[in-house]
């Protein structure tokens, strides 16, 4: 049974015992009322008799008009009560109410008899007299009905209180019995309240304490009491989606684990078993060109200088190949990095460039973030070096500045350079992608996807703005960590 | 010149453990332009440098080595192994080791430093460079150096 319906049955009961307890006292009452109202009649009916006779007596000693008055009102009383005796009584009691009614009839008519030869006032029948003595054989038989009378009404006086006391007896064992089994049934439906929500209770709470402490084999009971039931299955769904949810997430942790894994088998791979080959190719040109250059002419010499500056490109895209392949792998943490320094550090590496082109960096205030320094040294390179190598006629001129907006700290890298067609601006950032001959500008087209991956790893974005024709900015947007003091 | 009471009369010995036939070409190219004679003997992995060092089977008659020129990767018997197995041998333990080799990551350079390797050197690509390493290191070991005998 549900605890609502255990909780309903409970309030029912309480209903069901309190109203019939109610009922039963209404009707006791009622009944009640009327043993009270049977003994009131029996009362003064006796009381009525008792006159009678007292008058009787005092009336054949001193007759009197004044007695004879009284006597008839009393007659009238005990006629009134015996009136209101036969309407309440039923069965043997009625038949006795009737006889005693018949005997009131003679009463009457015997104490008639005894006023109607009654001597005149202050006058005596003559002792031993047929008249006095009809009078007293009258008043004889006149106090014998009395007395029948009265004991009659005493033997139903005291019939109504024994039966009063045991209508009570029966009335208040009756509420008794009932109160009993309220009680018996409210203390049950508790206890079986209690049981089938605390233990269940005390159940979830110890097995939602072993799920938060990392135990997920736990189980609850499904066919558990009542609502437990289904709140049971909840959380052995919830459980299981919990446990299945994070078995995903583990395998595709591995998976991610694998894969990073390949990346560093692939850096690996093509560190030496690319480059191994590569060098020994690289090698015996050199040997050839230096031990039988002559032998082999101009034309000869031409093309080996064609195959060497291929191996040394290929060594390139190896070593830029391996170098955006390490970004993701990269464990150091992010760190503030302040960026005034990392453009320093980069304008010492590309001295040679700069100095070769005559180029000019001019640098504003730059932020700190969080980042990968060394990561952000290889930035900050490609980009200037960019500048630098895709310049026009005029000597290049590269900006590097920054701006605060709500959530970023976005720096720019402008130049003056050849610029890029917006038609190509997204193509740029696509690994191998050139939008110029290797003999115009030198180059395998890895540069900017080094930087777009730099960017991800540090939670950023790089874009860039040009006509195509008046050079170039780049984008650089972090995510403004308050953590960082951005100056 | 040279103090003949203090140098043997026979080359130096070096050994190279190095898999790749056209590396092992290059270097012994390389060690015959150098100024310094060699005589340079070639293992191919770990384990045949580990049979030569202790002159095991057909290396019975093999010279030990003054230098062993040890690349890292290497079938059946890695770099690493071999340099560790060196330092535990007390009668190898005082051959000087050049790890020679293409890795440039830094936890195998700090591994091999760890063994007390001699030094380590990345291989230059170019092969120019190649020889001008090779130079530097018979200069530095045959000439520089004075190396332990036993």
């Amino acid at each position: 049974m549900s605890i609502r319906n255990k909780l309903l049955l409970l309030l029912a009961l309480l209903v069901a015992v309190t109203a019939g307890n109610f009922a039963v006292l209404q009707w006791s009452n009622r009944d009640l009322r009327e043993l009270v109202e049977d003994a009131r009649i029996s009362n003064e009916l006796i009381v009525s008799l008792a006159s009678l006779r007292y008058l009787t007596l005092e009336y054949v000693q001193r007759p009197s008009e004044r007695t004879r008055a009284q006597w008839a009102k009393r007659y009238e009383a005990a006629e009134r009560r015996l009136e209101e005796a036969h309407q309440v009584s039923a069965g043997a009691d009625r038949l006795a109410v009737e006889g005693m009614r018949q005997n009131l009839v003679y009463l009457g008519q015997f104490f008639r008899e005894i006023t109607d030869d009654a001597p005149a006032a202050g006058a005596e029948f003559e002792a031993g007299s047929p008249a006095r003595e009809h009078r007293d054989r009258l008043t004889r038989q006149m106090l014998a009905r009395v007395q029948d009378m009265i004991s009659e009404g005493q033997r139903l006086m005291r019939k109504n209180h024994e039966s009063t006391a045991s209508f009570v007896e029966r009335r208040l064992s009756l509420i008794l019995v009932s109160e009993l089994f309220l009680i018996i049934s409210i203390v049950l439906l508790v206890i079986s309240i209690f049981y089938s929500v605390l233990q269940p209770l005390d159940r979830l709470v110890v097995s939602a304490r072993k799920v938060a402490d990392g135990d997920l084999s736990v189980k609850l009971p499904v066919h558990s009491a009542a609502e437990f039931g289904q709140i049971n299955a909840t959380f052995n769904d919830m459980v299981e989606k919990l446990e299945s949810s994070i078995r995903e997430l583990q395998t595709a942790n591995t998976a991610l684990l694998n894969s990073n894994q390949d990346l560093s088998r692939f850096a690996y791979v093509a560190s030496h078993d690319l480059q191994t080959p590569l060098r020994s190719i690289a090698g015996f040109l050199q040997l050839l060109e230096a031990d039988y250059g002559q032998a082999i002419g101009t034309e000869g010499h031409e093309w080996l200088r064609r195959a060497l500056q291929s191996t040394s490109i290929l060594q390139e895209i190896i070593s830029d190949l391996l170098a955006y392949s390490r970004i993701d792998s990269a464990t150091e943490p992010l760190e503030p990095v302040p960026l005034e320094p990392v453009v320093q550090s980069v304008m010492v590496l590309l001295d040679a460039p700069i100095r070769e082109s005559g180029a000019r960096i001019e640098t504003g205030e730059l932020p700190t973030v969080s980042g990968d320094r060394a990561q952000l040294v290889q930035l900050f390179q490609n980009l200037i070096n960019n500048a630098i190598k895709f310049r026009c006629d005029a000597p290049p001129v590269v900006r590097i500045g920054s701006t605060l907006t709500a959530d970023t700290v976005q720096v720019s890298v402008a130049d003056n350079g050849i610029g890029i067609a917006p038609q190509f601006q997204d193509k740029v950032f696509e690994i191998f992608q050139r939008l110029h001959k290797q003999s115009k500008y030198p180059g395998n087209g890895i540069g900017l996807t080094v930087c777009q991956r730099i960017m991800q790893r540090h939670g950023g974005r790089i874009a860039v703005q040009s006509d195509g024709k008046n050079g170039s900015t780049f984008l650089l947007d972090f995510p403004r960590d308050p953590a960082v003091p951005s100056t | 010149m040279t103090d003949l009471t203090k140098e043997p009369l026979r080359p130096a010995v070096v050994l190279l453990a190095e898999d790749n036939d056209n590396d092992v070409e290059l270097t012994r190219l390389s060690f015959k332009r150098s100024k310094i004679a060699c005589e340079l003997h070639v293992v191919g992995d770990g384990e045949e440098c580990m049979a030569f060092l202790r002159r095991e089977g057909i290396y019975a008659d093999a010279p030990f080595p003054d230098l062993l020129l040890l690349d890292l990767n290497m079938p059946r018997k890695g770099g690493g192994e071999v340099m560790a197995e060196i330092a535990e041998d007390p009668d190898l333990c005082h051959l000087p080791v050049v790890i020679l080799t293409t890795s440039s990551s830094d936890a195998e350079i700090l591994k091999m430093y760890q063994l007390r390797c001699s030094s380590y050197i990345v291989k230059p690509l170019d092969f120019i460079q190649f020889q001008r390493c090779v130079a530097q290191i018979t200069d530095y070991w045959f000439e520089l150096v004075v190396r332990p005998k036993k």
